[in-house]
C-alpha cells in the first residue's frame, strides 16, 4: 500500500533529476555575509533617522520651553505689556518659586491629561512666566494679587464636617490660603463648615496686607434637599493681616449690614453698598464711624474711595449721545457732598472726567485723585489696557497693555508697582503641547518600526 | 569566538550534504524546478548570519526558514500567479506513463492548496515531522497545524481520486 508519504518521496525526487546547482558553495557564504551587512546597515539607517526625528521634535519642545528672562540688574516693574500666557508653561513645582510678582494672570492650564483653571504669575524681577502651584487649590481658587505683588490669596478646599456640598463632583471651599511667591510658602487658614462655603464675592484685599474674606455657610450637602442645598447663610466676614496666621472677625456692624462691601483703593478702607443709590465709606481703623453718602446717578460700577477718602470714583452706566453706554469715568471730591444733615446720606454728584470713554472699571488709585482704570480698545479681539486717569482734568496715561480679551487672559498688576515707571516686557515661551510631542514622538517609533520590519521582509538576499 | 574559516567551511559541508534534500522539499512546497532552487538558495543565504549559532544542529532552523520563505514568498507574489483548483486530466497509459500522471495529478492537487497548508502537509507527511516541530517551523499554533492538515487532507482526497487510501494510510 502507497502511503501519503511515499508519494510525496515519488514526487519529490522529480527534484534530483532537474538539480541545478546556479551558485557554488561558496557564493552563498558570501551573498550570505552581504546579505546580513544590508540588513544591518539598513536597520542603522532607519533607527538613526527615527532618533533624528524624535531628537528634533523633543528638541523642538525644549527650545519652544526656554525662557529668556530679562538680564541681571534689570529694574524691578510691571511689564508694559501682558502677554496671553501659554497653557504649557511649567509650573512653580517645577521651575522654582518667581519672586515678587507683578503680575497674575487667570488662564486654562493644560497638560498630558486634561485642563484646568490655572494662575501664571509674572516676575517683577525677571518678567518669567510660571504657572503658580496652589497647595489644595478649590477648583475655582479665586485667586487674587495683593497691591505689593508678595502674596497671592486663594481658597481651599478640604474636609467638610457633614456631607459636603460638591457641584458637578467638584469639592467645596473650606478655608482660605495666602501663598508667598517669593518662597514658595502657604498659610493657610481652614474655616469650620459642616457642607462647605459659599463664595459670591471675590476675595479682596483693602490694604497691601489686608485680606477681606467675605463667605456664606451652605445650608446642606449630598442627601440633602435641593432647597438646602442651594441655600446659604450669612457668615462672619474676616480681615486677615499676612502678618498673622489667621484672620479676625470685621468689626464694623456697616459692613455687616451692607448688600456687598468693596475694597476701595487699597488704602483702608471699603465702600459698603447699602441700595441702588446710597453707599458708606468705611475706614477699618476708625469701622464705627462710616460716612453715608446718596447719589442720584446710573452707576455700572461700585463707587471706588481713594486714599485718605479725598476722591470717590466710579463708571458712568447713563446712556450717551446715541443711546449707547459710553462707559465714561466719573469721580469728585468727598468734599463736594453736599451735607443733609442729622444722619442722613451726604448727597454727592460725580461728574464726567473728560475724554475718558469705554472703561471697564476703577481697579485701584495711584494718587489720591488718580485712578487706575481698566479699558478695552478694539473690539472683542482688541487690547486691554490699564490706564491712569487723572481725575482732575482727565489727563490719561497707557500704562499696561494685556492680552485680547478673545485669549480669555484675565490678569491682575500689583497697582503699588506702578508707581514706578513700567519696564520693558520679557515674551514667555511657548512650549509644545506635551500631547504633541508625545503623539509625534510614538508615530515617529510606530513609523520606525514599521518601516524596518517592511524593509527587513522585503530586503532580497 | 570561533574560528571564522571554521564557521564557513561547516556550512560549505552542510549545503554540500543537504542541498539536495533541502531541493526536495522545495519542490514539494513550490512546485516548480526553478522557484525551488531560487527558495533553497534564499534560505540557505538568510541563515548564513546567524550559522554560528545554529552550527550543531542547523537543520531545524534551516527547515523553518524554507517553509516560512516559501508561505511568504506566496505572499507576495500571489497577485501574478493563478491557482486552479482543478488538477489537470489523468494521462491513460502504460504503468510508467500512470505514474507520471500520478505524480502530475499530486503535484497540480498540492499546487492547488494554500501555501501555509501545503506546507502544513509536506512538513508532516514528507518530512515526518510532529505537530508540535510543524507548529514550530511555521510559527504556528499547533491547534492551527492540526486543522490545516486536516483540511488539506480532505483537499488531497478531494483533488486526487485515486488516492483513496491516502485517508487511510497517513
Amino acid at each position: 500500500m502507497t502511503t501519503l508519504h511515499d508519494r510525496l518521496a515519488d514526487l519529490a525526487a522529480d527534484a534530483d533529476a532537474h538539480a541545478d546547482v546556479r551558485e557554488p558553495v561558496h557564493v552563498l557564504w558570501d551573498r550570505g555575509r552581504r546579505y546580513h551587512r544590508l540588513r544591518r546597515g539598513g536597520t542603522a539607517a532607519i533607527v538613526v533617522a527615527a532618533l533624528a526625528v524624535v531628537g528634533g521634535v523633543v528638541g523642538t519642545a525644549e527650545l519652544r520651553a526656554d525662557t529668556t528672562p530679562a538680564p541681571a540688574g534689570s529694574p524691578v516693574g510691571v511689564p508694559e505689556r501682558i502677554f496671553a500666557p501659554s497653557p504649557y508653561l511649567e509650573g512653580t513645582e517645577d521651575g522654582g518659586s518667581l519672586g515678587r510678582l507683578a503680575v497674575l494672570l487667570s488662564t486654562t492650564r493644560s497638560g498630558m491629561w486634561g485642563s484646568e483653571q490655572g494662575y501664571v504669575g509674572v516676575s517683577a524681577a525677571t518678567g518669567e512666566y510660571r504657572f503658580l502651584d496652589l497647595p489644595d487649590a478649590a477648583p475655582d481658587p479665586g485667586a487674587v494679587l495683593s497691591p505689593d505683588g508678595s502674596v497671592v490669596a486663594y481658597w481651599t478646599s478640604g474636609p467638610t464636617q457633614d456631607t459636603p456640598n460638591t457641584i458637578d463632583g467638584e469639592p467645596p471651599v473650606t478655608g482660605v490660603a495666602l501663598y508667598h511667591p517669593d518662597t514658595g510658602d502657604v498659610v493657610r487658614h481652614d474655616i469650620a463648615t459642616e457642607h462647605g462655603l459659599g463664595i459670591e464675592t471675590d476675595l479682596d484685599w483693602v490694604a497691601t496686607d489686608t485680606l477681606l474674606v467675605r463667605f456664606t455657610q451652605y445650608a446642606g450637602g449630598e442627601g440633602d434637599s435641593e432647597m438646602d442645598r442651594s441655600t446659604s447663610g450669612a457668615a462672619p466676614t474676616l480681615l486677615w493681616d499676612v502678618d498673622e496666621p489667621d484672620p479676625r472677625p470685621a468689626e464694623s456692624r456697616e459692613v455687616r449690614r451692607g448688600f456687598w462691601t468693596e475694597p476701595s483703593g487699597h488704602a483702608g478702607q471699603v465702600v459698603t453698598v447699602h441700595g441702588e443709590r446710597t453707599f458708606s465709606v468705611v475706614a477699618l481703623d476708625a469701622p464705627r464711624l462710616p460716612r453715608r453718602y446718596r447719589t442720584d446717578q446710573v452707576l455700572s460700577t461700585s463707587v471706588s474711595a481713594g486714599p485718605g477718602g479725598q476722591w470717590a470714583a466710579a463708571v458712568w452706566g447713563g446712556p450717551g449721545d446715541r443711546g449707547r453706554n459710553p462707559n465714561v469715568l466719573v469721580g469728585a471730591p468727598f468734599s463736594s457732598a453736599s451735607t443733609l444733615g442729622g444722619e442722613a446720606a451726604a448727597r454727592i454728584d460725580l461728574p464726567q472726567v473728560p475724554g475718558s470713554r469705554r472703561y471697564a472699571e476703577v481697579v485701584g488709585w495711584l494718587d489720591g485723585s488718580t485712578v487706575l482704570a481698566r479699558a478695552r480698545r478694539g473690539g472683542y479681539d482688541g487690547r486691554t489696557v490699564l490706564d491712569a486717569v487723572d481725575l482732575r482734568d482727565g489727563a490719561t496715561g497707557e500704562l499696561v497693555v494685556g492680552p485680547p480679551e478673545g485669549t480669555g487672559a484675565r490678569w491682575q498688576v500689583a497697582t503699588d508697582l506702578l508707581r514706578e515707571p513700567t519696564v520693558d516686557a520679557v515674551e514667555p515661551p511657548r512650549p509644545m503641547s506635551p500631547r504633541l510631542t508625545a503623539g509625534l514622538t510614538g508615530l515617529t517609533v510606530l513609523g520606525a518600526a514599521g518601516a524596518l520590519v517592511l524593509w527587513r521582509r522585503r530586503v532580497r538576499p | 569566538m570561533s574560528d571564522p574559516d571554521a564557521t564557513r567551511e561547516g556550512f560549505e559541508e552542510f549545503v554540500v550534504a543537504r542541498r539536495a534534500a533541502l531541493l526536495r522539499t522545495a519542490y514539494l512546497l513550490t512546485g516548480d524546478h526553478d522557484d525551488a532552487e531560487d527558495l533553497v538558495q534564499v534560505a540557505l543565504v538568510k541563515v548564513v548570519p546567524h550559522w554560528r549559532k545554529i552550527a550543531d544542529r542547523p537543520e531545524p532552523y534551516v527547515r523553518r526558514v524554507l517553509a516560512r520563505e516559501s508561505v511568504s514568498r506566496w505572499r507576495r507574489r500571489r497577485w501574478r500567479e493563478v491557482t486552479t483548483a482543478e488538477p489537470p486530466e489523468t494521462p491513460a497509459g502504460a504503468d510508467e506513463a500512470g505514474d507520471a500522471a500520478g505524480r502530475d495529478l499530486l503535484r497540480a492537487a498540492l499546487a492547488a492548496l494554500p501555501p501555509r497548508q501545503r506546507a502544513v502537509i509536506v512538513l508532516r507527511y514528507y518530512e515526518d515531522l510532529t505537530e508540535r516541530q510543524t507548529a514550530e517551523a511555521l510559527g504556528i499554533a499547533v491547534g492551527t497545524v492540526k486543522s490545516q492538515a486536516r483540511d488539506g487532507l480532505a483537499r488531497l482526497r478531494a483533488l486526487v481520486p485515486e488516492a483513496e487510501e491516502v485517508a487511510t494510510t497517513v
